[in-house]
Order: structure tokens, then C-alpha cells, then sequence
């Protein structure tokens, strides 16, 4: 047997070769691409670890154990922290609330934050100026704004129960001393510092709707109310789940107005849930019953995300 | 300084302020590591330093006979021949964490004090203020995370129990101090003194005296109150006139210490003396709350269901109400801008109810986390000493505001209080008559609790409208019964040694 290979050999052996140097090469490459992509992933995966999936367990753990700020490392209750909360009246005030309060506010900015996005989007002097300061109630910090409102409200001093009376209205509540009122007083505030980014998120939208679409609309004798409705909607709708599901999380998790309003009084009927975690948890040290009512939130979220996100990937197909 | 007391008025604070802090001799360091202070170390340094300085002048700095004298060189300003009081270990810095104190002067004044002392004795020294309000969940971030402010306060909500296993025993520092100024009043010892460690050092009360219109009780032909009874009555006749009284009932801290005072003057209380057992359902507290049902209805404001901690001052401000139970600050801040209104304004001890005369003010408590680096423990204990041995120009510069807690201090005539008619009755908010809440048993972290969650205050709030007694009895005791279960089932934190307070 020749040990030597004849050149028309050698050529079909290294026609043979080549495919399988060439899917070598490929393979060593697919897996440095893939290592690749999981290096720029980490950065956000380390985020998401270290300040989203770190504090969860830790509230996880929270709520298991009877922890409070002065014994963080609580010892295993179980599910009794849930179990209390759930007993107590004034936590399921609170979870009632917190639902008046997310959906009432959303309504609010909803229909606020669609008539001035609009509005802005028509031409006229000083657009730009007055978009700037549209957008202030929610760029400035909220303790600051919130503070406005506690004037507007105030018991002795109302501006606004002033101003109501000086134009004859009949009703001048005690807005932040009676449930209702109270309530209202607390989405007014909600409302107003949000719905300038639900404008904002709609603009977006409707600038991305090419006019010729609306106009041949228009002249097929389509109203204002059907372009909205069959055209603009469901050409923007990606947008508004992503800016409603935004808004939902703020406006569900905001504990900022009611605690600077209110501090979930009268008589504990405008708590929700983060100002309620943060009293029990925080102010009255009982960690475990804090991170345990602050968990109630979680289904919520999961839920909403997990609809809107099929909502919109089914838009997608 | 003033040479003379007539001369220590409220406008003398700035002049206070420009005084150095200096350092009392004090020879030896006296923290051993782990941020414990060294009892005996301390307390021979102590003894050393109050002989340098001087113990005859410094005793005398608390007695009403020598008080002028005193008065022109408090000891905490003596020259200490430059030894500082605890011996600061090379590196060491300082930071402090304060509230926003409700007399901005008083900030200005202990934020250069700081610095001063900072600058003579080396040491870098940072005040942070944060609200009153703030300050519990900025300490539990600060406990949770075993790091933050080297020296912290403690104000209206005094969690010296709660976080008992993160503090120092700052033992060695009181026995000196109580030694110099005599044995610290009942509230600073609810607070401080914790199975049988001094965990805080009682820094100040805030009194919370009744402020009532002078002028409205004479031209109504009403007698000045002395008792809560006194009170509805001339409410009764002044609220259908626009003047009701002022008392919150609300998410807010005023809300929390008045009804607390009215409630044990009646003889009710959330709890029995041994801070476990609830003590809820009796007569005291039924007629209590059916005082304050009418109470609510014919004398006080509609408004107080909305009020926050300043609403009240602003209420008497207004011209409005007639009566308030709040700190002098909110008199304070007429002063100079509606001098009518102002002496038309009295202070009133503390109204008596029908089984006793009790008064809950807000006090502030100094104290230091164990996790403390060593050396930065030092210079706290230091600072601490040094700046509470000044505790006459720190009260000056509070304009009056700040009570101390120590029993030789509280003498008359104190200075401010007693070169003023208008709050000469300040000087007898001491003693048993100051309590805290937990009362009659001792400060817990459930009572703490129940302050935090305003369940006092919304108990009477559900006394509005249709409300009853048993309405209200049944919301305090579903809220309040749980929280003291909870505390007590769990072995982290046991049961109060109520006998470990010193009597």
C-alpha cells in the first residue's frame, strides 16, 4: 500500500475538508457571537440581578420571617405575615384603594393626556414653549408639586375651596379630611403630574400616523371619532400599551402623593399599598409585615404585564 | 455671652453661636474597640476632666442662686487645657445626623457648634438634617446597611428599644453626666435607659404646652382653663362663634401625642404597666372616648380630620382657633409679626383631667450605632460630652424650645423661660407630669408600633358622625391587639424589664 497520496487525491480530500473547516469556522464563530451577545447582555442582567432580583427574594425572605428594622434577619414565621395582612381591615382598605386610585388616575390621564396631545399637535405660536412647560408637573420633583396641592387643599387656607366660593359653588369639602374628597384630592394630584407623559407618549404615537392615511380618510367622510378609533388606535396601539403599562406601574406604585397628602388619613381611608408597606414596614418597623403587604402588588403586575405583552405580540404577528 | 441672665434672651442665640466649642480635660481614651465606650476608662477620665474644669463652678452652673455667674462661663466653655475628653484616635471624623429642628436658629447654632468643636479638636465633622419625619426610615436604612451616621438623634420616635442590640452603651458618659446634673426625669429614662444600659443620652424634650386666647375666654366671660372639662365648656360656647379649639385628629404627629396626654389623664391607656397587656377595654377609656365624641362635636374643629403637624399653629395663627396644644413654637412664630395676637396668647399647664395631670412631649435622644468605626465612636463621645456640658447656651439658642431632661438643669429660674412672664410655666413641664408613649408600662417596639400606624389618633376619628364608643373600641382593638401579640410571641424582641428603670 502506497503511502503516498496521488495530487488528484489529495484534492478531492481537500474539497472533503473544506465543508467541514468551514462549519468548524462557523460553529467557533456562532459561539463567539453568542459569547459576545451574552457580554453586551451582562451589564443589564447584572442590573436587573443586583437591584431588581436581589430586593425581590429579600422581600420574599421579608415576608417569611417575623423581621423588623431592628432584627433584619428575622426568624421563619411562614405565610403569617400574609395571613395577618390579610385579616386586618385596614389593609384591605388599602388593596381596594390602591385599585380606585391606579384605574381612577389612568381614566384621568387617559382622557387629559389625549386631548392635549391633540392639541399639540396642531401649529400655532409658542408650541414648543408651551410642550416645554406642559411636561413640568412631571419633571419637577414630586414633594414639590405635591406641596402645591396641600395648599390647594388645605382645611383653613383652601385655595381652591376659595376660589369655588367666590364663583358661588355650593360644595366646599374638607378635601383632605373626609374619605371621598380625600380619595379625589389624591388622584387630582396623581393625574396632573402624570398625564403630561401620556401626552407625550401619544404625540409619539400620532406623528408616526403618515397623514395621507387620514386624510383619504377624511375624505372617504370618515369623522374625527372613527379615525381615532379604526385608524389611529390601532396603528399606535404598541405605543399606548407600552405608555399604559408604564403609567400603570407608577401610578400603582407611587407612594410619594398620598404619603405627602394624606398619609393614608382620615382614618385610614386613602391608604394603598406602598404608602401602607412603607408606614407598617418603615415608620412602624415591622419589616416583615411591610415587605408582606408590598408582595400583595406583585400578581397584580405579573397579570397586567403578561396580558399587555400578549396583546401586543399577537399586534405584531 | 451675657454677663448678666436678663441679658440671655432669644436674640442672644447668635452671640452663642460664635463661641468655640472647647474640649474638658479628660486624659484618657475612653472607647475600647468595637465602638464600646470603656466604662472605666471614661469614668476616670471624667472624674480628671470635671476636676480640671472645675466641679464647684460646673454644679453651680445648675443651681438658680448662682446663675448669673454661671451664666458668664457655662462649663462647657471653661479652658479644659486643651485635653480633649475622650482621647480622639488619629483618622477619626464625625458625621451627625439631625432632624430639621422646628427653630431654624437652633440648627444654625449646633451646625457651627459642630464645626467649631470639629476645628479645635481635628476632627472632620458633617451635620446632616433630614425632616422629623424622615428619620426612622433613614435609620433603618442606616441599621439595615451596618453603616451610616457616626452619631445620630433619635426625635418624637425613640427606637432606643427597637435597636438595643445596634447601639452603645453609653453607661460610662451618663453616670458622669448624671453625677454633674443630676438624675435624668422619668421621659428620659422611658427612652434611654434600656434593661439597665444607658442606650441614648436624653438630649431635650419638646413641651407640649396648651396655648389658649386670653382675649376670647374674657370677653366671653370664660374662666382660663385648668382642666379638659374647662376646655369643652369654653368650646362649646366659642365654636358656634368661629373659634372652636385646634386639636388634630389625623395621620400627624400633633394628632398622636395630644390625645395620647387626654387619655391617660382620664386613666386609659393602650397598655397595662408591664407593656404587654392591653388595657383597652375599660371604663377610664370608655369615658374618654365618649368625652372626646362630644369633645369633637361641640368644641373642636371640623377641620382637624385634614391637619398635619404645622396646621394647628397656622389655625391659631389664623385668629381662628382658641385653644391648642402644640409646642411654643407656634407662638413663637407670632412673635414680632403679630405682636397683637401674640399677647393675646397664653401658656397654660398642662390641663388636668379626671384621674390625672399628664403630659406627652416630644423628646430627642442621642445615640450611636455599635457598627461605628472605633475611632469615629471616640469623637461622638467627645463631641457628646463636651456639647452637653453646654447645655445652657445650647437651651439659649433654642430660644427655650429645647427642655433639657436632666433634674439639676430643669432649676428655676431657668434662663429664657424666666425672664419672660408669658413662659415662666414652661419651667414646671418637669418631672412625672412628662410621659412617653407606651405609658403607664414601659417605651416598646409595639407601642411603637401602634404610634407609627396613628392608631390612637383614628380611633377617635371613628368617633365622627354616627361613630360610637364600641365602634371606635372595636377598630383600636383590632388594630392595636395583633401588634402586641406579634412583638411578644417573637423572642427577638422580649418582653420590657419594666424594673430595670431606675425610680
Amino acid at each position: 500500500m502506497s503511502l503516498t497520496r496521488t495530487p488528484a487525491a489529495a484534492e478531492a480530500a481537500a474539497v472533503a475538508v473544506a465543508p467541514q473547516r468551514e462549519a468548524g469556522r462557523m460553529r467557533r464563530m456562532v459561539r463567539g457571537e453568542a459569547a459576545f451577545g451574552y457580554l453586551l447582555m451582562a451589564p443589564v442582567i447584572i442590573y436587573l440581578a443586583l437591584l431588581l432580583l436581589y430586593p425581590l427574594l429579600l422581600s420574599v425572605w421579608f415576608s417569611l420571617t417575623d423581621a423588623s428594622t431592628g432584627q433584619p434577619f428575622g426568624s421563619w414565621v411562614g405565610l403569617k405575615n400574609f395571613t395577618d395582612v390579610w385579616s386586618n381591615e385596614t389593609f384591605r382598605l388599602a388593596l381596594r384603594n390602591s385599585f380606585i386610585f391606579t384605574f381612577g388616575s389612568e381614566i384621568g390621564k387617559a382622557i387629559l393626556g389625549t386631548v392635549l396631545a391633540f392639541l399639540l399637535l396642531r401649529r400655532f405660536r409658542g408650541k414648543k414653549v408651551l410642550r416645554a412647560l406642559l411636561v413640568l408637573p412631571w419633571t419637577v420633583p414630586v414633594a414639590l408639586t405635591t406641596l402645591g396641592w396641600l395648599l390647594l387643599f388645605d382645611p383653613t387656607f383652601s385655595m381652591l375651596n376659595r376660589t369655588t366660593s367666590a364663583i358661588g359653588f355650593p360644595y366646599h369639602p374638607n378635601w383632605l379630611g373626609e374619605p371621598v374628597p380625600a380619595m379625589i384630592a389624591i388622584m387630582m394630584a396623581n393625574i396632573w403630574r402624570g398625564f403630561p407623559f401620556s401626552a407625550i407618549i401619544l404625540l409619539a404615537g400620532l406623528t408616526s400616523v403618515p397623514p395621507e392615511i387620514l386624510e383619504s380618510a377624511a375624505l372617504d367622510g370618515c369623522g374625527f371619532l372613527r379615525r381615532f378609533h379604526y385608524i389611529i388606535v390601532p396603528m399606535i396601539a404598541p405605543i399606548l400599551f407600552i405608555g399604559l403599562l408604564f403609567d400603570l406601574v407608577f401610578s400603582f406604585t407611587d407612594l410619594s402623593v398620598v404619603y405627602l397628602l394624606t398619609r393614608g388619613g382620615p382614618e385610614n381611608t386613602t391608604h394603598i399599598l406602598p404608602e401602607l408597606a412603607y408606614q407598617n414596614g418603615i415608620q412602624g418597623g415591622d419589616l416583615a409585615q411591610g415587605a408582606a403587604i408590598s408582595l400583595f402588588m406583585l400578581p397584580v403586575f405579573v397579570v397586567a404585564c403578561v396580558i399587555m405583552l400578549r396583546i401586543l405580540r399577537r399586534r405584531e404577528i | 455671652m451675657a454677663d448678666d441672665p436678663a441679658e440671655i434672651r432669644a436674640d442672644a442665640a447668635p452671640e452663642v453661636e460664635a463661641v468655640p466649642a472647647p474640649s474638658p480635660a479628660l486624659p484618657e481614651p475612653a472607647v475600647a474597640l468595637g465602638g464600646r465606650l470603656d466604662r472605666r476608662l471614661l469614668l476616670k477620665g471624667l472624674s480628671a476632666g470635671l476636676a480640671g474644669v472645675g466641679l464647684a463652678p460646673l454644679l453651680a452652673a445648675c443651681s438658680s442662686s448662682n446663675n448669673a455667674k454661671v451664666t458668664k462661663a457655662p462649663v462647657g466653655n471653661e479652658p479644659a487645657g486643651g485635653t480633649p475628653a475622650v482621647v480622639i484616635s488619629k483618622g477619626a471624623s464625625l458625621s451627625i445626623l439631625m432632624w430639621n429642628h422646628f427653630v431654624p436658629a437652633f440648627d444654625t447654632y449646633f451646625d457651627k457648634y459642630a464645626s467649631d468643636w470639629g476645628k479645635t479638636n481635628n476632627v472632620n465633622v458633617r451635620v446632616d438634617h433630614v425632616d422629623i419625619a424622615q428619620l426612622p426610615g433613614r435609620l433603618a436604612a442606616e441599621a439595615a446597611a451596618g453603616r451610616g451616621h457616626d452619631l445620630f438623634a433619635f426625635a418624637a420616635q425613640i427606637q432606643t428599644r427597637r435597636y438595643q442590640n445596634r447601639l452603645v452603651d453609653m453607661t460610662p458618659l451618663m453616670e458622669p453626666m448624671i453625677k454633674a446634673y443630676g438624675d435624668v426625669i422619668p421621659i428620659g429614662k422611658a427612652t434611654s435607659f434600656i434593661d439597665g444600659k444607658w442606650l441614648g443620652l436624653p438630649h431635650f424634650n419638646v413641651i407640649i404646652p396648651p396655648l389658649v386666647r386670653t382675649d376670647l375666654l374674657k370677653d366671653n366671660g370664660l374662666k382660663t382653663p385648668e382642666t379638659w372639662d374647662d376646655v369643652m365648656a369654653a368650646g362649646k360656647v366659642l365654636k358656634p362663634k368661629n373659634h372652636a379649639a385646634g386639636l388634630a385628629i389625623s395621620h400627624c404627629n400633633d394628632a398622636n401625642h395630644n390625645w395620647r396626654a387626654i387619655m391617660w389623664s382620664f386613666g386609659a391607656s393602650e397598655v397595662q404597666q408591664d407593656g404587654k397587656t392591653l388595657a383597652l377595654d375599660t371604663q377610664e377609656m370608655k369615658d374618654f372616648l365618649t368625652w372626646a365624641k362630644q369633645f369633637q362635636a361641640e368644641a373642636n374643629s371640623d377641620e382637624v380630620y385634614a391637619w398635619g403637624d404645622v396646621s394647628d399653629n397656622q389655625y391659631l395663627g389664623s385668629g381662628t382657633g382658641f385653644f391648642i396644644h402644640d409646642a411654643i413654637s407656634a407662638l413663637r412664630s407670632l412673635q414680632g409679626k403679630n405682636d397683637q395676637l401674640y399677647n393675646n396668647i397664653a401658656i397654660l399647664p398642662e390641663m388636668k383631667g379626671p384621674k390625672a395631670q399628664l403630659s406627652m412631649p416630644d423628646p430627642q435622644v442621642f445615640a450611636i450605632w455599635n457598627f461605628t468605626p472605633k475611632a469615629n465612636a471616640e469623637a461622638a463621645s467627645s463631641f457628646l460630652w463636651t456639647y452637653m456640658n453646654n447645655w445652657k447656651a445650647n437651651f439659649i439658642a433654642s430660644t427655650g424650645y429645647n427642655m433639657p431632661m436632666f433634674a439639676n438643669q430643669l432649676v428655676k429660674p431657668m434662663p429664657v423661660l424666666s425672664e419672660d412672664p408669658k413662659f415662666v410655666v414652661m419651667q414646671d413641664y418637669q418631672g412625672a407630669l412628662l410621659q412617653t408613649y407606651g405609658y403607664p408600662g414601659p417605651q416598646t417596639p409595639a407601642s411603637e408600633d401602634v404610634l407609627a400606624q396613628y392608631i390612637i389618633p383614628d380611633m377617635i376619628g371613628k368617633l365622627k358622625g354616627s361613630g360610637t364608643v364600641e365602634d371606635a373600641l372595636k377598630f383600636a382593638r383590632d388594630q392595636i391587639a395583633p401588634i402586641y401579640a406579634k412583638n411578644y410571641k417573637s423572642n427577638l424582641t422580649p418582653a420590657p424589664n419594666v424594673t430595670a428603670i431606675p425610680k
